[in-house]
């Protein structure tokens, strides 16, 4: 068997094993469910019911098409502001040593504890949720693009500047594509990290979208309604993540992966 | 000599920036760093924030260490087995990628909102990124240095210790640090959502029209966390001189 | 023994480089990597840079291509000025390929043409005669993961070659490669050289390569990088491999090998 074919096997493999995992898990919970009360551990057929029943859906469905607003704004403003700077900070030694420890001092305070701070500023509403995006995210996509910048090799710019091409060209096309698995890495992280944010603002300040139906549901002791919700935010997570590989498997076909 | 000048010029800029938009925004919006300082004293007199602290570092330790000690192993085996892989893969990622506010209320329902809650908060947040990373640390080991150990004759427990471990010492550092800054920032979202302790200070300062005590607060939680990342070095030196840290990006 | 009758025009000095001068390091702690270096260069002549590591060869190729700027001391390129600017009809291989993991051959051929502005057609096609050139005409759609050293250098010739300069640098283009790709790249370097004449500087640390390719051998001796000496290689063109085995041949190698060690103090 040539060795492609030998590693697939292998990764169908995991695959069914970590199938085989999970419905084991949901079994277990099953199990375990039966023997405790409802309020505390719903068994997987109650959340399915939840999940079924067409008023909740709408519910649910409505609130997560509401909380992605917030979300890709919050996306995108982290993103617009973190690229450029990350790149630009990277690239230069002396801005490097200068705002590092800086960046290195705010990025050990946990974003969570300036949600006050938020509300003083933006209030409680659709300002102050994309806010917490934004600080939430922006600190980690910096961090990746910064290394990914300062990671280009010496090597390959002296043969931009070799052939004679300015400063810009040589970002435009050296540092940039150099760059791009760590941009992908930084969508990634990033992603996550405004799904977070979103669902922590929906929580922390006004409570709307999912953060309400979670907040309500467990003022019910409706655990199966907040399951879901866990469930449906982990989902967005993992679809996200999934949707940026996909794209970087395509665009970026040159990179290997070790 | 201009080197080492330029971290101060960066620190020195940003206080100018803070305190200039501080003096025209105002105390109620932004304290500025001349009245944080006052401020900061007041908050060290009074005794209140130290006390919180530790009380919720305690908490917060428990679950931090708990979940070093049962994540460390888990990632090795995980990254040395395909079998293990395979089962427990999922469950981390989807752990992973839900954030600690969700998980929450869940937990709040499980366990109420005393001690435990806490606790299991620290935990959750935590283990699984010591998970990913000690798991992509064993993964990562060349086979020939294992192979090295085979030619020697040494025996699958030697290779563990005398070679794995020490190959993926700088991959169990920088779990620990990682877990920290998770750790820390479970500690405060928890406590901010059920209004107690340290978080607990942080909401009520919150409500006051006063921004300076505030600060205060979020400057102590920063200088934990770059002590405890300074110190998690230090006793990584102190265990492993030989071993320089590998920068990695955090997953 | 017989001078060689095309050979290059010694009237014409293509480049020259002028007290060339480089310290790495501050004050008391300064490393001194080149010290008033000179040298001539005329028009269409093979030259080898010739020396042990760090001897400060690959940093005088840097500085003549502009990429690294000297403490003191001009570069002159065909009556220019050139000193610290790049481009201007120089073109350089790098000894660990540097190619762009993100571009096909072809893209990355091209490079130096997009660079200079050329239009997308003109520089495809002006990268594909390279590219044929070398003989990699069948992976000009691949990328540089997956081809050989030897192929990726290859590559690395073709880019610079493709924005004819008027001088090409060469910082030990084979010293990544095996022995029987190296030798293989060499007479493949000679064919097209002798196709497409070319004022070539070349540095290496091979005196049986500097012997073989080149016109004449300046000897740089380490630390600080002075000329030791200037070496006129006497065999005919074109060169074939047999030379290497040459009773004049090895004598001059081991001539030069002394002259190295001699030069070569702790």
């Amino acid at each position: 068997m040539t060795a492609i074919a030998a590693a697939r096997r292998t990764a169908r493999r995991t695959t069914m094993i970590s199938g085989l995992s999970l419905a084991l898990g949901v079994c277990l919970w099953q199990l375990m469910a039966s023997g405790i009360s409802d309020l505390i551990l719903p068994p997987p057929t109650d959340v399915l019911a939840r999940l079924m029943d067409p008023a909740f859906f709408a519910r649910l469905s409505r609130a997560l098409g509401q909380s992605l607003v917030p979300l890709a704004l919050g996306f995108a403003i982290s993103l617009g502001v973190a690229v450029p700077l990350g790149i630009a900070i990277g690239r230069s030694k002396s801005l490097s040593r200068m705002f590092e420890p800086v960046i290195t001092a705010i990025y050990a305070i946990p974003p969570i504890a300036f949600v006050p701070f938020l509300v003083v500023w933006f209030g409680l509403f659709f300002p102050a949720r994309v806010a917490l995006v934004v600080l939430m995210t922006v600190f980690d996509v910096l961090q990746v693009i910064i290394a990914g910048a300062r990671d280009v090799r010496p090597g390959l710019l002296d043969v931009g500047r070799s052939f004679g091409a300015s400063p810009v060209a040589r970002t435009r096309l050296i540092v940039l594509p150099a760059l791009s698995p760590f941009l992908f890495a930084g969508l990634r992280v990033g992603f996550a990290r405004a799904v977070n944010g979103t669902i922590t603002a929906e929580l922390f300040f006004a409570a709307v979208n999912l953060g309400a139906i979670m907040k309500r549901a467990t003022e019910n002791f409706d655990t199966a309604g907040v399951l879901l919700v866990v469930l449906l935010v982990c989902l967005l997570g993992l679809l996200g993540q999934a949707i940026i590989t996909l794209l970087e498997t395509r665009l970026l076909h040159w990179h290997v992966r070790s | 000599m201009r080197r080492a000048m330029l971290p101060l010029i960066g620190v020195f800029l940003f206080l100018l920036v803070w305190q200039l938009a501080g003096r025209s925004l105002g105390a109620a919006i932004l304290a500025p760093p001349s009245i944080v300082a006052f401020d900061y004293l007041e908050l060290l007199r009074q005794g209140d924030m130290l006390r919180e602290l530790a009380l919720s570092l305690r908490q917060m330790a428990i679950g931090y260490l708990a979940a070093c000690v049962i994540g460390m192993p888990l990632g090795v085996v995980m990254g040395r087995s395909r079998v293990a892989d395979g089962v427990f893969h999922p469950w981390v990622a989807m752990f992973v990628v839900t954030s600690t506010a969700a998980q929450i209320p869940l937990l709040i329902l499980f366990l109420g909102t005393g001690l435990w809650l806490r606790i299991t908060v620290a935990f959750l947040s935590t283990v699984f990124y010591v998970v990913l990373t000690t798991y992509n640390g064993a993964r990562g080991i060349a086979p020939n240095q294992l192979a090295v150990g085979r030619s020697f004759g040494a025996g699958r427990l030697q290779i563990f210790w005398k070679i794995m471990i020490p190959a993926i010492y700088p991959y169990l550092l920088t779990a620990a640090r990682i877990g920290l800054v998770h750790a820390i920032r479970a500690m405060v979202t928890a406590e901010l959502f059920v209004i107690v302790g340290y978080g607990g200070l942080i909401h009520q300062s919150g409500l006051s029209i006063e921004t300076g005590p505030l600060l205060g607060l979020i400057l102590t939680l920063m200088i934990v966390s770059l002590l405890g990342d300074l110190i998690l070095r230090g006793v990584g030196r102190w265990v492993a001189p030989w071993y320089e840290q590998q920068r990695l990006v955090s997953s | 023994m017989i001078a060689n009758p095309a050979g290059p025009n010694r009237d014409a000095p293509k480049l020259e480089v002028q007290g060339i001068s480089k310290a790495y390091g501050r004050d008391g702690n300064a490393l001194t990597v080149l010290d008033n270096i000179s040298l001539v260069v005329p028009e269409l002549e093979f030259l080898a840079l010739l020396g042990p590591s760090g001897c400060g060869k690959s940093t005088l190729l840097r500085i003549i291509d502009g990429i690294d700027t000297p403490d003191a001391g001009r570069v002159v390129l065909d009556g220019k000025d050139v000193t610290g600017t790049t481009g201007n009809g120089r073109g350089m291989v790098f000894q660990s390929f540097e190619l762009f993991a993100w571009r096909t051959v072809l893209s990355n051929v091209a490079f130096g043409l997009e660079v200079a502005g050329m239009g997308k057609a003109k520089r495809l096609q002006t990268a594909r005669q390279y590219i044929d050139m070398v003989g990699l005409s069948a992976f000009q759609n691949a990328f540089p993961h997956q081809l050989s050293g030897g192929m990726q250098q290859r590559v690395g010739i073709a880019r610079a070659l493709a924005i004819n300069p008027s001088i090409l640098l060469m910082d030990e283009p084979y010293g990544a490669l095996d022995v029987q790709t190296r030798d293989l790249l060499q007479d493949e370097l000679l064919n097209i050289w002798e196709k497409q004449r070319k004022t070539v500087i070349f540095v290496t640390h091979s005196i049986e390569e500097a012997l073989y390719l080149a016109d004449r051998i300046v000897v740089i001796s380490p630390r600080p990088g002075r000329i030791q000496q200037d070496i006129v290689v006497p065999f005919a063109r074109p060169r074939s491999a047999e030379i290497k085995s040459d009773p004049v041949f090895l004598e001059l190698r081991r001539e030069i090998w002394q002259m190295l060690k001699r030069g070569v103090k702790v």
